[in-house]
Formats: structure tokens, sequence, C-alpha cells
């Protein structure tokens, strides 16, 4: 395996006891069961694994290679809808009764929960039995382990947060791309002027308050009470209502309206914004020439640097946990398919838009599996290749979930009302930071 | 003097207007029913449309009324692509017959005992009854997975039959009509040695048909439309309904390409128009054959 | 069997069920009376009152589901206590009225008025209503995405028309935390009173016509007819609108999760969808179901108000 060069990541992170959401969860004994799971009898080993990916999209194919090159093994992919109800799906198959070997896991309130409510098993001894897991492991940041040393889920993507830039649209206007180096006041320049008749300069600005307090921005020390009150939110917030207020950012309200949010993928190929911050995922829909058909091409830059930070983020960009059910009867085969998801199985996840964290593959093949065929046609693929493969790339990984959930709910809701301009910045601030005090003080 | 008995079911006419031909209220009538029909249209209109767009159009600004260029890539994948509707088709057909018919027949019944016997705590019961259709659903989600799992009927068609057969809505809806048909009848049909058994049968429940046929096609609805039950309590793709069969295009954002949710939408639409209107023309049949013809 | 005109009295018209005729057969028919509810009321315990005990006794607890039951948490009164301050609930608890007040009332009244426009000769009459019937059937997804986009500030046709009938700023409905809720309410009427229609015609067309006549022999106007005979007689079905309509309008959240997910802030968060919000969001399945009962408590009051309000109001046959 021709390994290359790793990211520049932080030390490992250790998980404190705030871990397991605001309800207090009880670390319960791994085989909390009300029903005896059924008994598996045939010959050779059957392993379930429960994903949010529809099969289709990668899973099917990494498992089918996985039982051709282990006869003996068959494997079963259930997909779940990675919803709340289809949450609500798996925690409840999780909780007894249901045959669940291997699982994923998409949100980290979700991954202290269950990992809290003891319903992944303990892999510890597997990943410091593994030489090469295990020196990956120990070197890569992001990688949850409690305060004990145990290990029970591994992050199988990385999603780095960069520009997907309509590359024509600003030939045309005569203004030069982006590229390594720009800051943040000339992102918001740029956007001025590619502001036309027919579009918006840009879909939104980047989360600078993630990209400069990193881990747990959310949490003052401790976790006990939040950290709004820190000029860095009311930075990026004020800036992207402004932006919309002089009318170089997309209107909010059409955000809204149209229930848009993360899916912003029609408004920049249809060409009503040039500048839009992402992530590879919604990389399928520009590869998707029949149903989302346009005709200029599509090039990259790395996040605007800020001023006076001297390290900052690229975002919460590890995702995608495996985690082994607590119940499993047959850990080392389980063991055997997870590593190989993160390893050479993380291939077949490529055209999902999914860039493995373990890095088996070179350049060239990650490239061509996420850009798909019609690279050199849709993209500027040198350019994709400098923002993938940036070595000033940092991600963080939250470690501290308390809360989540209600804190997320309600920071998208004053963030509607700002953004709408139902509020302005410093209401948003004062309700903000009052608002997830009173949640952290509940929920202790 | 009405000049012979008429279809029950319309509007009665006083006599002098009717030999003068149709009022004006009559016309006003039809032209606000048919304007407002439209508006009612319109958003049926609008799925029908988008489900023959891309899914860059679907969305696009401003609204094209005129799919351009027409794509059928919605029905395609939607009917012969990985999870075709056929098969989902076929299952939410079974749950909902056998929901439909086994909630006809126990809320007859109950709704029979309510409205026209009597027995002891018959009052407490009913009002135990509404009392229970006051709990928000998506709290039972959960307990009724642990008890499922516990008898067995987890990932079976059977977790989505059984509780459709037995509502408390259902018994409510009838128990209503129940008591709006004369005891009249009842009691004459007794002295003459009818049993309760065959007054329910022969009496009650042919006059019923109205309300019969709309708490079939009521019934049949919400069993074809159900998506919180199976999501949680499937797993099998083999038994899957429509509603989560079609989930099975949603990538792991539960996001769903436009022009695929509306072809699913329009696709799954035809079989209840078929329903509604073979139910519709059953009562309007009914009435004219039995009728309560003085 | 039966002919023969019937003579309905005006006792009929008066008052609410005589006992007199029950009594004497009461002790025979009491028995099989549990006959008859017996299927209905088995299933009914088995598998929508043995779970709703399970959330009654969970609500005295903390759990987040994904522990299991031996991860139940005993709290005893502390998630009741909880509710009760909780502002947001009832913040809730109020929108969740307002929207309950303000659709039930109108779907029932442009329900009656469909039937009533569509029981007569009028031609298509299977056709409309079909069409009316139309929104109940499509589901929520679909309905969800079209009404979107309807609703769209600046393209939508909604504010099209307003436009072009003089209104200069119409609102922008669903990005608007004043509008929001305003627009979800239409929807409902919209979607709501096709099935009100289907429910009333029912009853319209089980009407004895004999009353009309005696009605026309006195020489009463259409209004008349309606207001002495039509109206009183469908009491029973206006009431069974109104409380199934009440009970379902405040448990309804799904629209809501797909359209504007309570938003924008807090305008469109109803009662119930803040209790999905707590169970299914938050992990507080023990918080949500002391919410729910407390919810339960509210709208059992006002359904207990409307019953007995029906048994002097509503006209049954004796």
């Amino acid at each position: 395996m021709k390994s290359f060069k790793t990211f520049n990541l932080n030390r490992r992170q250790v998980i404190g006891t705030a871990i397991g959401g605001a309800a207090a969860a009880r670390l319960g004994a791994p085989s909390a069961t009300f029903a005896a799971p059924a008994v598996r009898f045939q010959d050779g080993v059957t392993l379930e694994v429960w994903g949010g990916v529809p099969a289709e999209n990668g899973p099917q194919a990494l498992v089918d290679a996985f039982m051709d090159a282990n006869p003996g093994i068959t494997v079963n992919y259930t997909r779940y809808v990675n919803d709340d109800t289809g949450n609500t799906q798996l925690d409840t198959a999780l909780q007894g009764g249901t045959l669940i070997d291997l699982f994923f896991t998409y949100q980290v309130s979700r991954l202290g929960q269950r990992i809290g409510a003891g319903a992944a098993a303990d892999i510890t001894q597997y990943v410091t039995d593994d030489a090469e897991i295990n020196e990956w492991i120990t070197t890569t940041d992001g990688i949850f382990v409690t305060e004990e040393g145990v290990y029970h889920a591994i992050p199988t993507t990385q999603e780095p947060t960069f520009l997907f830039i309509n590359k024509n649209a600003f030939e045309d206007a005569g203004i030069e791309i982006p590229q390594a180096g720009w800051t943040i006041d000339e992102f918001v320049e740029l956007s001025r002027e590619m502001t036309g008749d027919l579009a918006f300069g840009t879909y939104g600005p980047p989360n600078t308050a993630g990209m400069k307090l990193g881990a747990n921005a959310w949490y003052k020390e401790g976790g006990a009470e939040s950290n709004f009150d820190d000029p860095a939110f009311a930075e990026t917030y004020g800036r992207h209502r402004d932006m919309i207020d002089e009318g170089i950012a997309f209107p909010w309200t059409d955000v809204i309206a149209q229930n848009l949010r993360a899916y912003a993928q029609t408004p920049f190929l249809t060409e009503q914004v040039h500048l839009w911050v992402n992530s590879p995922w919604s990389l399928r829909y520009v590869n998707d020439k029949e149903q989302y058909p346009h005709d200029f091409v599509t090039t990259f830059a790395p996040l605007p640097k800020l001023p006076d930070v001297e390290q900052q983020y690229t975002g919460q960009g590890i995702n995608n946990w495996i985690l082994m059910g607590a119940d499993t009867q047959f850990p080392d085969e389980a063991w055997q398919l997870m590593r190989y998801w993160l390893t050479d199985g993380a291939e077949y996840m490529l055209p999902a838009g999914k860039i493995p964290t373990y890095l088996t593959f070179d350049e060239e093949t990650v490239v061509a599996g996420l850009l798909g065929p019609d690279a050199e046609e849709l993209y500027d693929v040198e350019a994709f290749r400098s923002v993938t493969f940036d070595p000033d790339i940092r991600y963080f990984t939250d470690t501290i979930t308390t809360g989540a959930a209600e804190i997320t709910n309600l920071l998208t809701g004053l963030e509607d009302r700002l953004l709408i301009g139902e509020i302005d910045i410093d209401q948003f601030i004062t309700d903000l930071k009052a608002g997830a005090d009173d949640i952290l003080a509940g929920a202790s | 003097m009405s000049s012979g008995a008429y279809q029950a079911g319309t509007t009665w006419t006083p006599p002098s207007i009717r030999r003068h031909g149709k009022p004006v209220r009559w016309y006003v009538t039809i032209v606000i029913l048919w304007v407002s029909a439209l508006l009612f249209l319109f958003p049926f209109v609008w799925m029908v449309v988008s489900s023959l767009k891309r899914d860059i159009d679907v969305f696009r600004l401003p609204i094209e009324w005129i799919p351009d260029p027409v794509s059928f890539s919605g029905y395609e994948r939607v009917w012969t692509g990985n999870y075709p509707i056929t098969r989902f088709m076929g299952n939410s057909v079974i749950v909902a017959v056998c929901r439909v018919f086994g909630e006809v027949l126990t809320a007859s019944l109950a709704a029979y005992a309510f409205a026209r016997m009597e027995f002891r705590f018959k009052n407490l019961i009913f009002v135990l009854y509404l009392a229970t259709m006051i709990i928000p659903h998506q709290m039972l989600l959960v307990p009724r997975f642990i008890l499922y799992q516990e008898i067995g009927i987890h990932d079976t068609l059977w977790a989505l039959i059984l509780p459709g057969m037995f509502t408390v809505f259902g018994t409510f809806l009838l128990r209503q009509f129940f008591m709006g048909i004369p005891k009249d009848l009842t009691d004459a049909a007794k002295m003459d040695g009818a049993s309760e058994l065959q007054c329910y049968y022969q009496i009650v429940m042919p006059l019923a048909k109205p309300a019969i046929a709309s708490l079939m096609i009521l019934a049949f609805v919400w069993s074809w439309n159900d998506y919180e039950t199976p999501l949680v309590m499937l797993t099998s793709e083999e038994i899957f309904t429509i509603p989560i069969g079609l989930t099975r295009y949603m990538d792991e954002g539960g996001g769903m390409s436009p022009s695929l949710a509306m072809a699913g939408a329009v696709s799954s639409i035809v079989p209840v128009i078929v329903v509604f209107l073979i139910l519709q023309r059953q009562f309007i049949q009914a009435l004219t054959r039995t009728g309560m013809k003085g | 069997m039966i002919n023969g005109k019937q003579k309905i009295a005006p006792a009929v018209l008066a008052g609410t069920e005589t006992k007199s005729r029950r009594t004497r057969s009461r002790g025979k028919s009491s028995w099989q009376g549990y006959l008859f509810i017996a299927p209905n009321l088995i299933g009914f315990a088995a598998f929508t009152l043995l779970p709703l005990i399970f959330a009654l006794v969970v609500s005295f607890a903390n759990w987040d589901v994904v522990s299991g039951l031996s991860g139940i948490e005993w709290v005893g009164l502390d998630n009741f206590v909880e509710g009760f301050t909780d502002s947001a609930f009832w913040k809730a608890m109020g929108i969740t009225g307002i929207y309950v007040v303000g659709s039930v009332p109108l779907t029932v009244a442009f329900g009656l008025l469909l039937a009533l426009g569509l029981n007569g000769p009028t031609p298509g009459r299977a056709l409309l209503r079909l069409i009316f019937f139309i929104p109940y059937i499509v589901n929520a997804v679909a309905i969800s995405a079209t009404w979107i986009l309807l609703y769209h500030p600046r393209y939508g046709p909604i504010n099209a028309v307003l436009r072009w009938i003089g209104v200069e700023d119409p609102p922008v409905w669903l990005a608007s935390s004043d509008w929001a809720l305003p627009a979800l309410i239409i929807m409902a009427i919209w979607g709501g009173c096709g099935y009100a229609a289907i429910i009333f015609l029912a009853a319209l067309q089980t009407l004895p016509e004999d009353l009309y006549e005696a009605a026309d022999l006195d020489g009463a106007g259409v209004i008349e007819k309606f207001r002495s005979i039509t109206f009183p007689l469908i009491t029973p079905t206006t009431f069974f609108l109104l409380v199934t309509g009440f009970i379902g309008s405040s448990q309804s959240w799904g629209m809501i999760n797909l359209m504007t997910r309570g938003g924008p802030g807090t305008s469109t968060t109803v009662a119930s969808y803040y209790v999905y919000q707590n169970g299914f969001q938050f992990y507080r399945f023990g918080y949500a179901a002391a919410l729910s009962w407390i919810m339960f408590a509210f709208v059992l009051l006002l359904t207990l108000g409307l019953w007995f309000y029906q048994r002097r109001a509503v006209f049954y046959d004796q």
C-alpha cells in the first residue's frame, strides 16, 4: 500500500465525561437487551451492517468485494435513512433484539449518545494489536477515545471544506480566480464584484468562528457555559447578515422559503451564485450531467485566511464513524470488515464523495473516483487536487456534546431570524448566549 | 305536492321552480364550485409538471409551467430503477386492504354497540376511547416497537396491519352515524323477533353505506400514506410499502431528487384515485337501490 | 321489511336519547354489548392501550431509548415540573392553540359548504368530489414541496396574484415569523376540507326526505330549510368533525417538519413538534412523554367540554 503525505493534524484529543448528551445517559452494561437475540445457525458467518449511504452508491460494491475476498463471511447491508426518525429506528434496533454487528453514525452528538449508552463494543484490543491501524490512530487527530483509553468508533471519511467556483463567470467578468492565501476581506470584495443583475456573488460566507476557534467552539472550558460571547461569533454571523443586506449574498428568505439549507446545488448550477462554500459531498450533483446539466467549468479555492490567526481550521471534517455493535457474536469478523472499510474498501466509497481517512490510495485514484469520468470536462482538476490534498488542512473534532442537539436547534432558529432581518446581530448574540447557557444549566 | 319519489341524495327543489327551469342560485353554485376546484387542482398540476422535469429545472425560477425539456427520468427511476415501485405497491395494497376490512368489521360492530345497545360502563369506555385519540401518536412509536419485538411481528407486514385494524376513529365515526338512524326501524324489527346481530346486519349496515364507504376511503388513504410506522418497524426491503420504498432514493442527508419525488407521488396517487372512484360510485348506487324511501 | 311512511314526530328534533325503552332490555343486551365491542376493544387494548401505559410510565423517567430498558432512570415528577415551567413548551402550546382555532372551524365550515354544493345534481359531481379530495390523498412530501414553491416570495404564484390585485408588498410567508403560521393554516384548510366534505356528504345523503317535503308544504325557503332541518340533523357529524379536527390538528407536526422545521425562529413550533424534537432529536424520551401527557390533559378538558355541550345541542333520533 502506497501511503502518501499525512495531514497536519492536531494531537489526539480525549473525551471527557461530558460526552453523553443532555439527558444523563447511564453507561449501562453493554449487553442491555431485554429479548434474547435470534440465534444464528448458518454455517459460515453473517454480518449485519447498518449505514446511511444508499447501498448502490458504494456500500454494496464494497461489501461484495469483501465477500469475494473472504468466502465464508456473508455481509448484509441495511440502509437506514439518516433523519431523526430513521436514527430512532437505528436506536431502537440497537437497544435490543435486532442483530447489528456494525453500524455507522453521522453526527457527533449521536455518536456520544450511542457510546455512552453502551451500544458500541470496545475495540481497543483490535486497534492496539493491529500495527498499522494502531500507528495511524495514535498519530491522527479526532479519533474518539475515552479517558480510560478505550476505543469504540473509527471515522472513515474526511470532508474538507473549500470553495466551489464558477470558472467561466469569473473569466467573463475578467476577475482573477482566488488562490491559496487569499483573505476573508478579499472574499467579501470578490463577492461584491461578482454580483450582477442575475446572480449573487456568493451563497454565503464561510463560518469563520469555527475556523478560528476549532474544537468545542460553542463551549467554554469545562463545557458548563456557552462561548457565544466570543467576538468571533458576532463577526461571522454579522458578516453574513451584512452581505445579505448589501445584496452580495444569496437572500436567506429564499433559502428558508425553498428549504434549501445544505442543498444549494441548484442556485450554483443555475448560475445564481458563483462562489459556494462546500465539501466534496456535493460533487455528486456537479457530476450528474443528466439531472444537472450546466455548461461552465467548476474550479476550486481553499478557504480564505483569517487575519491574526496562526493556524486556522478547515472545519469538522471527520465523519462517518463506524462502530461495532455491543452484542455482536462475531467480533473478529466484524473487525475484519471494519478494517476493510477503512482501508482497501474505501475505494468503493469514492463515487459517493467520501474521501478516506486512512490514506491507502494515491492522489490519482482518489481524484478520479471523486470527480467521475467527465472530470476534464466539468472541472479544473488541478485546482481540485490542490484543495483536497492541501497540507494546510487542519480538522477539529468536538469532544463535548452536551446539549448539542438543543443548541443546534436554538442556533438555527436565531440564525434564520437574523438573516431574514427580523432581529439584529446584538440581539442575536444576546439571545443565543442566554438560551445556550440555559440549556447547559439544565443539562448538568 | 311532489310529483313522485325522487332519488335520495339530490337537493330538493320546490315544484314551482322546477317547472320554470334552474334557478340562478344553481348556476352560481356551479361556477363557484368549478373555480374552487381549479384552485384545488393547482398544486396537483404543479406536481405533475415537476415530475416531468430534470432536477435542475424543478426549482428554477421563474417557474416554468411547461417542462422544457420534458424528462421522464423521474418515472423511469421510480418504475424501473433500483427500487421499482411495483414491488412496494403490492405491499401497500395488501396492508391497506387488510386494514380497511378489519377496521370496518371491528369498528362497525363496536359502533353499533355504543350507539344502539346498553351495557354497563358504556359511556366510560367510550370516553376512554376518545381520550386515547388525544395522545400524540409519535409517542407510541417506540413503545410499539418494543411490543412488536416481544410478540414477534417486528419487521413483518402484521406490524402495519394489526394496529390499523382496531382504531378508535372508525368506531367514533360510525357511532355518530348509527345514532342518527331512527330507532323505530330496529324496534319494529325486534318486535318481529330479529336479534341484535340481524338488526346490525340487515338494517343498520345497509343504511349506513355512505358512512361505511367514507370510512373505507379514509382508512385506505391513511394506510397508503403512513410513513413513520413502516420506517421504524420494517427493515426488510421486500416488505416495504410505498412511502418507505421511495426513501430508498434518498441520499444520506435525507434529500431526494425532486423530479423523482414528484414522479413517485404521482405514481402512488393513481391507485388511491381508483379506489376512491369505485367507492364513490358504490354509494351513489347504493342509495338509489335501498334508500330511505318513504 | 319496513314500509309505509315514517312520520318523524317533532319530538325527534328536541331531545337527547331517551332511556325509557332501553331500561326494559338493559339486562338482556348487556353481555351482547360486550360481545360486539370485544374485537375492537381487545385489539385496541393490545396495540394502543399497552403502549400508552408504557408511555405514561416512562414519563416519570429519563430515557434516551438507545440505552435499552436498563437505561431507564426514574425521576418521579421532575419531568412534569419541568414541563410546567418550560416557557418554550407553553409558547408552543399557544402556537398550537392559534393553529387549531384558525384551521379547524374554517375547515369544517368549508367542508360543509362543499358538501352542500356537491350534494345536488351538479354536472361532473363525481369528478368534483375527487378533485376536492385529492389534497387529502397526496402524500405529505409532495404536498410540502408543492406549497413551498407556491409560497415563494418572489416567484410564487400566490404572491404573483396578490401583486396583480394591487398588494404592493406581499408577505414572505414561510420566511417570516409572522406569516409562516398563517401560511400553514391555509394549507391545513385546503388539505382538510375535502375530507370534511366527504363526511358531510355521507351525512347529508342519509337524511330522510320526508322532512323536506313537509317543510316545502309549509312554504319554507332554502335558508329556512337549512337552518331548521339540515343543520340540526347533521350536528352529530359536525360535532364529530370538530372534535376529531381539534384532536388531529393539535397533533399534527409532519407538515411542519417538512416545511419549516418549527421556524423561522420558533414561530411554527407547535406543541406536538416540540414533543417530537425532545423525543427524537434531543434524546429525552421521558420528558417528551411527560409533555404529551400535559398536552393530553388540556385537549381532554376541551373535548369533554365539547362533549357535554353536545349532549345538550346535538340531536339524535330517540
